[in-house]
């Protein structure tokens, strides 16, 4: 078991596909690195999240976003905070989280300037190491 | 012969004289003038490719100049001055817009232009494209159309090019459209496999240490297998994307060679493996993609190595012609004779699982990286005593 310097309060997971978000909350609890986890199927759904964090005074350390879903997809979703949550964008860590193989993806996660980290499904331990590493680094 | 002197008849003859002299001198003028133009029309027409055709519109003569004709295939005699001749040879869905439009065209006093363009059938049974237009040149007193003129000019050339050019842009979209297929594809395909992938090995950790031994065998082949997919599909992305660096260079094979080594070093020396390389040439070419070919057929010599001897591949090229060929040769396990066309196929492999890995792309890759992208052939020959000789081929630039 890792010994983590800081640990997020709260995660929040956006992926269309329930599984995947059972799987993340597993990995993510296994590994010891949060233990409050919420997981939405949609983009609409993650913006309605982060509305209500906002007013009940709370935020998600780590926000884990795919890009490939219905409606709201992950780029509209990242837009979006930009637009309304940028403020508290210093509280916390956005990963993209995808199984594109698509270069053009990478390269669009790189050039986001709020994107901390582009990882490929399905989400490993080791890619939690790092994302709490990077969460710890933080200020 | 000697000029008459002009001067001097103005003053012989009388004033009648004099007159008639100078029509007679006009309508020589005149004639020669009409020559000149006659002259210039036919050297226009001829030049031009160009043939024209005269309709008496009352009396429903047509006359057809042999130009026209002959663009169709036709001599002068063999075809009949009329408009049947013009109604016989369109093409049938093409008359019925042509004698629209020349109704509008009479119709509106030759406000209407009329041009339109239409296929002929040629003597041979192919296709002419003309551009077909004509106008009223004489009208009678009540001010009615008497005679159109009109001429045909040929524009199959500039149609067959036209032609090819839609056909590029069509090969273009669908070449697009064919790459955004692979990843959309290949992501939907992936998307499930990895969920597969994520929970098994939550399911391998929880079970680890379980006494049942064949719950963990189970668990182990799908996870081999679905990475195998996972490759499969990461595979064909790849070799969907080959093509993909859209500028030709000046590639030095002999640095191409020496990355490719180094990045097959540890099977190199895992398997006690010498290669040599020729002096190899200069190529126009794509950097990537030729890099990926020799890596694709060096490392496929490792891989099917014989066990009686010690891998030695050796790669040259000869200059035969205008192309250079390329040759890659081992002492390997060979290639059965029926299968050397096979094996370039997308998929295609000779041997089961357990023995060899791999996913029956880097052949097919390679096939498509000489053949596609550097307009070369590749084929199979059998090295002596055993093994291969790979070949290919790319043209000699200068």
């Amino acid at each position: 078991m890792i010994e983590w310097v800081k640990k997020p309060d709260l995660v929040l997971l956006i992926d269309d596909d329930d599984a995947v978000n059972m799987l993340n909350t597993i990995i993510l609890r296994k590994s010891g690195l949060a233990d409050n986890i919420v997981a939405v199927q949609s983009g609409e759904k993650g913006l309605e999240a982060l509305t209500e964090f906002r007013t009940e005074n709370k935020w998600p350390g780590i926000i884990f976003v795919d890009i490939n879903m219905p409606g709201i997809c992950g780029w509209e979703f990242i837009d979006r905070f930009k637009k309304d949550f940028i403020q508290f964008k210093e509280k916390c860590i956005i990963c993209v989280l995808s199984s594109s193989l698509d270069p053009r993806d990478r390269e669009n996660a790189k050039n986001t300037d709020i994107v901390d980290s582009y990882i490929s499904k399905p989400l490993s331990f080791d890619a939690v190491a790092s994302l709490g590493k990077k969460y710890s680094e933080l200020t | 012969m000697k000029e008459p002197e002009p001067l001097k008849q103005e003053i012989v003859v009388d004033p009648d004289n004099y007159r008639e002299g100078v029509l007679k001198k006009e309508l020589a003028d005149v004639k020669a003038k009409l020559e000149e133009k006659e002259a210039l029309f036919n050297s226009i027409t001829e030049h031009t490719l160009a043939g024209y055709w005269v309709w008496h519109i009352k009396e429903n003569t047509f006359f057809i100049s042999p130009h026209l004709k002959a663009m169709l295939g036709y001599r002068d005699d063999e075809l009949e001055n009329s408009v049947d001749t013009i109604n016989k040879l369109m093409h049938p869905s093409d008359l019925p817009d042509t004698y629209a439009l020349l109704a509008k065209h009479l119709e509106s006093n030759g406000k209407v232009p009329f041009e339109i363009e239409v296929r002929y059938k040629h003597k041979n049974g192919s296709i002419v494209w003309v551009i077909c237009s004509g106008n009223i040149v004489k009208r009678d007193e009540q001010g009615t159309p008497a005679i159109m003129i009109g001429c045909h000019l040929e524009n199959t050339e500039l149609k067959s090019i036209e032609g090819i050019q839609k056909y590029a842009n069509e090969l273009e979209r669908k070449n697009a459209e064919m790459e955004q297929f692979a990843y959309v594809a290949s992501h939907d395909l992936q998307e499930p496999l990895n969920t597969i992938q994520g929970f098994i090995s939550l399911l391998t950790m929880k079970l680890e240490g379980s006494p049942d031994s064949e719950l963990l065998q189970y668990l182990a082949y799908i996870q081999q297998n679905a990475a195998r997919m996972s490759s499969l599909i990461k595979g064909l992305l790849e070799y969907s994307r080959i093509g993909k660096e859209t500028l030709m260079s000046k590639v030095n094979c002999n640095t191409v060679v020496e990355d490719v080594r180094t990045d097959l070093a540890l099977t190199i020396s895992e398997s006690n493996a010498l290669i040599v390389t020729d002096e190899l040439p200069w190529v126009m070419g794509y950097g990537s993609d030729l890099r990926k070919l020799f890596q694709n057929l060096i490392s496929n010599a490792l891989k099917f190595r014989s066990v009686e001897a010690t891998p030695f591949i050796k790669i040259s090229c000869v200059k035969s012609d205008d192309v250079w060929k390329f040759s890659v040769s081992d002492n390997g396990i060979g290639i059965d004779s029926n299968f050397t066309e096979k094996v370039f196929k997308l998929y295609q492999r000779l041997h089961p699982k357990g023995i060899y890995d791999g996913y029956g792309l880097g052949l097919a890759e390679c096939q498509k990286i000489v053949t596609e992208l550097h307009n070369g052939k590749i084929w199979i020959e059998p090295n002596s005593p055993r093994g291969s000789i790979f070949y290919f081929t790319i043209p000699v630039s200068i």
